[in-house]
């Protein structure tokens, strides 16, 4: 993978950048950025959006200084596959709080708003405003 | 209730009128069951029941009416817990109104799920009382949740003989463990409680399966006659011997009651104001390990409650943070095991999980016989005694017992071990089964005088 992740400014050459497994294809999101598709691995798309200043890649960096072992990019069932526990999501929670500034409520804490980082990324939006 | 003389006959009586009726009147007939049962059980339990609902009831319904109204469900939490407070000081341990740990906690779960907005409040007064007094969930829970719980006894079951036949089975799985294991095992257990060295040790092991055998009966007899009336309750152990560490045992044993911590003290507690300022304030002095410190604290907390809910004398707080502390220690070592493993490479091999069950078993042996000692410096005493010599003194069981207990634990294990390839058998072989663990009910049950077969461990909690 090129170095900065799945983020681009500008398309590649086609043919740059191949990934290992499958093909993939390049989308237009928005005029100077890209999201990353890839058809037949089951990552998820990275959602390149600004929501006041934080991007999707912060929470990724969060998540994944708090489980490395685990592949945020690709897991959907994080909670119900044991992956994630109630420890996990609590310290999920507080690194929320204190690096994003993003308050979630007990009433929040349930498997569906945890299971993928895609969730937690639309659980983070709903907070936000 | 279960282990009455009269209950098969009741029971039977209820099975064989419940199917001819429509759902209202089923959802009827099972209330006036358990308000039956309640009353039998005294007046005194017959009446907090009846309290606790009217309390759940209308502060849900108030909650309704004017939302995110604070006042009215501290109000309620306040009242349920003095209640409970006001029973375990005023009943003797193992003497405490019947069921009144479970239904109140399913009661105050039911008022927050309320005021969370995640559910409605129940307008029938009569499907709220039946969802707090439902019988087979009297003595021992489970603790359900009012979302799926209310589903399941919105009545309308049709007569499905594979489900009542799967009930009965269980029931009868149910009264094998309890009355030929349990009871069986509560004999060296009481000769083996003044022990110290050999004999604790060995009181630990059988105390821990009498526990099991006790509770797990109980938990087969609740869900197997909730199964014979077409209701499915939530199941409350997935097997706890395979444990791997503390905190898998306590995901895997009594799962509602830990499910309704989690919920209801450890989650709060965790994104409580308080405690996420603490957190930050943690994380800008103490760097990356200041970051665990408010989920710690909630979770000494949330043990703690665990502890005061089986009981208030000082053998359960330490009970409470043994856990915690054990709990605890595993998430700080976590990141140590991981590089251990990666470099030894012992994760995954079957000795190894051997060994980690072992350990756990061994382990949670010794933390809960911190329920036979009410004085934690005697508990403290019998452990630090276990590198000391010491006598076993007579057990008070015969050969044959011994060999009945060893049999009986054997299957006990066993069926648990295969319970899948049980459930593939053919309806003769399973019919078999279930009549072999009647024949041994009957014949070797520790029931009638001389025996304590009327109660469980868990209803005195």
């Amino acid at each position: 993978m090129a170095p900065g992740g799945t983020l681009f400014r500008f398309p590649p050459h086609f043919g740059e950048n191949v990934l290992p497994h499958g093909s993939h294809e390049w989308l237009p999101y928005s005029k100077d950025e890209v999201r990353l598709k890839t058809v037949n691995n089951n990552l998820q798309p990275r959602v390149i959006d600004e929501l006041g200043g934080m991007t999707m890649d912060e929470l990724m960096d969060i998540l994944e200084a708090l489980r490395p072992d685990v592949d945020f990019d690709r897991e959907e069932h994080l909670v119900e596959d044991g992956i994630l526990d109630s420890f996990d999501i609590v310290s999920i929670v507080a690194e929320l709080d204190g690096v994003l500034g993003v308050r979630v409520g007990a009433e929040e804490l349930v498997p569906e708003n945890f299971n993928s980082a895609r969730a937690l990324w639309a659980l983070v939006r709903r907070l936000r405003g | 209730m279960f282990l009455c003389y009269s209950f098969p006959l009741l029971f039977g009586l209820l099975l064989m009128v419940y199917y001819r009726l429509p759902a209202m009147a089923q959802r009827g007939l099972l209330l006036g069951f358990s308000i039956f049962f309640y009353a039998r059980a005294g007046w005194v339990s017959l009446g907090l029941m009846v309290l606790a609902a009217a309390i759940c009831y209308g502060a849900a319904l108030a909650m309704d009416r004017w939302p995110g109204r604070r006042g009215i469900l501290w109000s309620c939490l306040a009242a349920n817990f003095s209640l409970l407070a006001l029973c375990r000081f005023c009943f003797p341990a193992g003497a405490m109104p019947v069921g009144i740990s479970f239904y109140l906690l399913q009661g105050v779960g039911y008022c927050v799920d309320v005021y969370r907005g995640t559910i409605r409040a129940e307008r029938g007064a009569l499907r709220f009382g039946l969802f707090l007094s439902f019988f087979p969930q009297m003595e021992q829970g489970p603790i359900g949740k009012y979302d799926t719980l209310s589903r399941e006894l919105s009545g309308g079951r049709k007569y499905d003989p594979e489900q009542v036949s799967a009930g009965l089975a269980r029931m009868a799985w149910g009264y094998f463990k309890k009355l030929v294991v349990a009871d069986r095992l509560a004999v060296p257990v009481a000769a083996l409680k003044d022990c110290y060295g050999p004999g604790f040790a060995l009181l630990t092991v059988l105390y821990t399966l009498r526990l099991y055998a006790d509770f797990t009966g109980g938990m087969d007899m609740a869900l197997g006659a909730a199964r014979a009336l077409g209701i499915r309750l939530e199941e409350n152990f997935d097997r706890p011997f395979l444990s791997k560490s503390v905190a898998e045992y306590w995901r895997r044993w009594h799962i509602t009651l830990g499910r309704w911590m989690k919920e209801y003290i450890f989650y709060p507690l965790c994104v409580s104001t308080p405690l996420l300022r603490l957190g930050r304030a943690a994380r800008k002095r103490l760097g990356t390990r200041g970051k665990r410190l408010s989920v710690y604290i909630a979770s000494g907390i949330t043990w703690l409650a665990t502890g005061l809910w089986h009981g208030v004398t000082p053998n359960f707080l330490l009970w409470g943070m043994l856990n915690c502390a054990f709990v605890l220690i595993s998430q700080e070592l976590a990141p140590l095991y991981a590089r251990f493993h990666k470099r030894f490479g012992w994760k995954g091999k079957r000795w190894y999980a051997t060994f980690e069950m072992a350990r756990t078993f061994f382990l949670m042996n010794l933390i809960r016989a911190c329920d036979l000692f009410p004085n934690p410096l005697d508990y403290v005493n019998r452990l630090m005694s276990l590198v000391r010599w010491g006598t076993i003194p007579e057990l008070g069981l015969g050969a044959g017992d011994w060999w009945i207990l060893a049999l009986g634990t054997a299957l006990m294990f066993g069926a648990e071990a295969c319970r899948e390839r049980l459930l593939q058998l053919t309806p003769d072989a399973k019919w078999a089964g279930v009549a072999v663990m009647v024949v041994a009910v009957l014949v070797f049950g520790c029931y009638g005088p001389g025996y304590d077969a009327g109660s469980f461990i868990y209803a005195g909690f």
